[in-house]
């Protein structure tokens, strides 16, 4: 019956509270779609970073991130790639050489992001194998797997022979001449019109490496192993080597995350201002309202603990109103935006691609986004019960019912 | 032994700029049974002396006792659970919980007793038919003229089985036509349920009904008699 009562007090006026759930009502859908959004596209950005080009983890000689030198490769035996490879959590590792050439077809010449990959090493850490377009993948051998934003530039197709020019180990000029044998097409732009793979060996012979590499691309099952695994790698390099983890490879992503993150619960967090304001108020207004019917049920004989119980009823039904039916009208707009991303055209996309982020606007469905904003709901409504709590200790039923 | 002593009784306010002396040493007694009337002008003291003989505010001065129980001395918790046994209470005007419909109004203070649905049910629909509202048990009380509310008021005085009604100028809202049923109904409930009842008024109607009618003036007991 305290339940009923309260449930019944929520409605005494029903125009106060329709708009105070209203109003929490559209800031949880707000919130939890801006919360999907961001999560979604942070998730995504990492996802798309990481698992196409960089890796979660990258071991690394301690100088190579800064100079990008052929001179800071490293030597990892099998034994080490072994041990790596068994560290909890990790899925794949991949060794890579990377360096940027002069690539040229017939006439066109152009700068070229060259990588000797092991092609199903590669694979696992990449899923290199879906962006082929045209050709063989697995086969990589002697040939030159072409971006097709590149290959289209220099006018090149299967077949068709490539001149790749660059430095090499200890200053030694490196060149060779490829046939074409595959057209990968990448969803970033950047990569697409850059891109060169061929095989590992290949690779090594290319730029006199022997059994160098400039790194080992490192995927891992959970992100928030990160810095765990980061510490098991460490146990098997040598000290001039080094693990990076994906923030640490590239921290403008970081920062952009964190400044966006900073930004938005900024503007979330006024948002959630006005709602706690919305919410005192009517708290207050149903408290002081109800000065006379306090008073006459304490003299009654309802003890202030019941009477405070029944308040907290009250604020609960309240809070309750707004934020399930946000919730319930937010989780199937946000599970429908998961699904369907949304593609990014224009100026905005071509910013994100800069990044190096696949231009699509992705939403997050995780149950803890919902969680959260009604954690904070109920967290601020029952901050305002602070003041009905305040007002019965105070009450004094004699001046209650003068009024 | 009487049922509510009061000793010695004084109340003054000091919250106005002039301390005002509202009760000066009263000294009365109450009997079970009784069918009281506290009349007096306006200002004279009647509400509280019924405050204090409720146990809703404290005298400056004197003792209150109640069934042996000195009610000044008790601790505020302790009060509180006595007012629920121990008194029913009727006020002027806006008694009743404006959501709740008349028998849930009357079974609220049982379930403040913790006594079982059934029983309060039983029981708040007895009541209601005693007071004469056994076809308005599901109205709310905007639903209810001011006559049937303060029955359902009574009603529910009634149903925590106190020791006494207090009941503060029961009557002041209702036409003469209802406060005359009104108290019909309180005079049946007196006898029926030998309850005692003690109210204010300042209405000549209806200090004619009581048995014994104690007077106040300026804060004192002018007269004390019982209506032949
Ligand atoms: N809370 C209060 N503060 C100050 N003075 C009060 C208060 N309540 C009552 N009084 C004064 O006490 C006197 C008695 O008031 P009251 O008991 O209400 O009389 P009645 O009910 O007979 O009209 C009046 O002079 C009134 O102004
Ligand atoms: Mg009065």
């Amino acid at each position: 019956m305290y339940l009923k009562l309260a449930w019944k007090n929520v409605w005494r006026n029903k125009k106060r509270t329709l708009i105070v759930s209203a109003s929490v009502f559209f800031a949880v859908i707000l919130s939890c779609l801006q919360r999907s959004a961001q999560i979604g596209s942070f998730d995504y950005m990492v996802h798309s970073i990481t698992k196409i080009y960089l890796g979660v983890l990258q071991v690394q000689h301690k100088n190579y991130w800064e100079n990008r030198s052929l001179d800071d490769s490293i030597v990892l035996s099998d034994s080490q790639k072994d041990e790596i490879n068994k560290i909890k959590n990790i899925t794949s590792i991949t060794p890579r050489i990377e360096s940027v050439v002069l690539i040229s077809g017939d006439s066109l010449v152009r700068v070229a992001h060259i990588t000797g990959i092991d092609p199903h090493a590669e694979d696992k850490v990449s899923g290199t194998s879906k962006y082929l377009q045209k050709g063989e993948y697995f086969s990589l051998k002697d040939g030159a797997l072409i971006a097709s934003g590149l290959a289209e530039r220099l006018k090149l197709s299967i077949g068709d022979s490539l001149l790749i020019y660059g430095l090499g180990f200890h200053g030694q000029t490196a060149a060779a001449l490829l046939p074409v044998t595959g057209i990968l097409k990448f969803p970033i732009e950047k990569m697409n019109t850059s891109t060169v793979y061929i095989n590992i060996k290949k690779a090594a012979d290319i730029f006199g490496l022997e059994n160098r590499i400039t790194s080992l691309a490192v995927m891992i099952d959970d992100l928030n192993e990160l810095n765990r695994v980061s510490g098991d790698i460490h146990k098997f390099i040598s000290s001039d080597e080094t693990v990076l983890t994906w923030e640490e490879l590239l921290p403008e992503i970081k920062q952009t995350i964190q400044f966006k993150t900073s930004s938005n619960f900024i503007l979330i967090g006024i948002l959630y201002i006005v709602i706690a304001f919305g919410i005192f108020g009517v708290v207050m207004m149903m408290t002081l309202e109800r000065e006379t019917e306090y008073g006459i049920l304490n003299a009654l004989g309802m003890k202030k603990r019941r009477m405070f119980l029944v308040t907290f009823f009250e604020n609960v039904f309240l809070a309750s109103i707004g934020t399930l039916s946000g919730i319930i009208a937010a989780i199937p707009v946000t599970t429908y935006l998961a699904h369907h991303p949304i593609q990014l055209t224009g100026e905005i996309a071509k910013s994100w691609e800069q990044l190096g982020i696949e231009a699509v606007f992705s939403f997050s469905a995780d149950p803890s986004i919902f969680v959260n904003q009604a954690m904070i709901i109920f967290i601020i409504s029952f901050i305002c019960l602070i003041y009905p709590m305040l007002f019965l200790s105070r009450l004094k039923i004699v001046k209650a019912l003068k009024k | 032994m009487a049922l509510i002593e009061l000793k010695d009784i004084s109340k003054t306010y000091n919250t106005t700029a002039v301390p005002v002396n509202a009760l000066k040493d009263i000294n009365i007694t109450f009997e079970k049974q009784e069918f009281t009337a506290i009349v007096g002008p306006s200002g004279s003291g009647k509400t509280t002396m019924l405050n204090i003989l409720g146990g809703l505010d404290k005298p400056t001065n004197g003792t209150v006792i109640i069934d042996n129980n000195d009610i000044t001395k008790m601790k505020p918790g302790n009060l509180v659970d006595f007012r629920l046994n121990k008194i029913g209470f009727v006020f002027q005007a806006y008694n009743l919980i404006p959501v709740l419909t008349a028998l849930e109004n009357v079974e609220f203070i049982m379930l403040l007793q913790k006594v079982s649905k059934k029983e309060r049910r039983e029981q708040a629909e007895n009541l209601l038919q005693d007071v004469g509202l056994g076809d308005r048990m599901d109205n709310r009380p905007s639903q209810l003229s001011g006559g049937q509310q303060q029955r359902v008021a009574v009603a529910r005085a009634l149903a925590s089985k106190p020791a006494f009604v207090l009941a503060d100028e029961p009557t002041a809202n209702l036409d003469s036509k209802s406060a005359e049923s009104l108290l019909d109904m309180m005079e049946e409930m007196n006898k029926k349920h030998n309850m005692t009842f003690i109210f204010s008024t300042h209405d000549a109607r209806v200090i004619k009904r009581a048995r014994r009618v104690v007077t106040l003036e300026d804060g004192m007991v002018k007269e004390d008699k019982i209506n032949k």
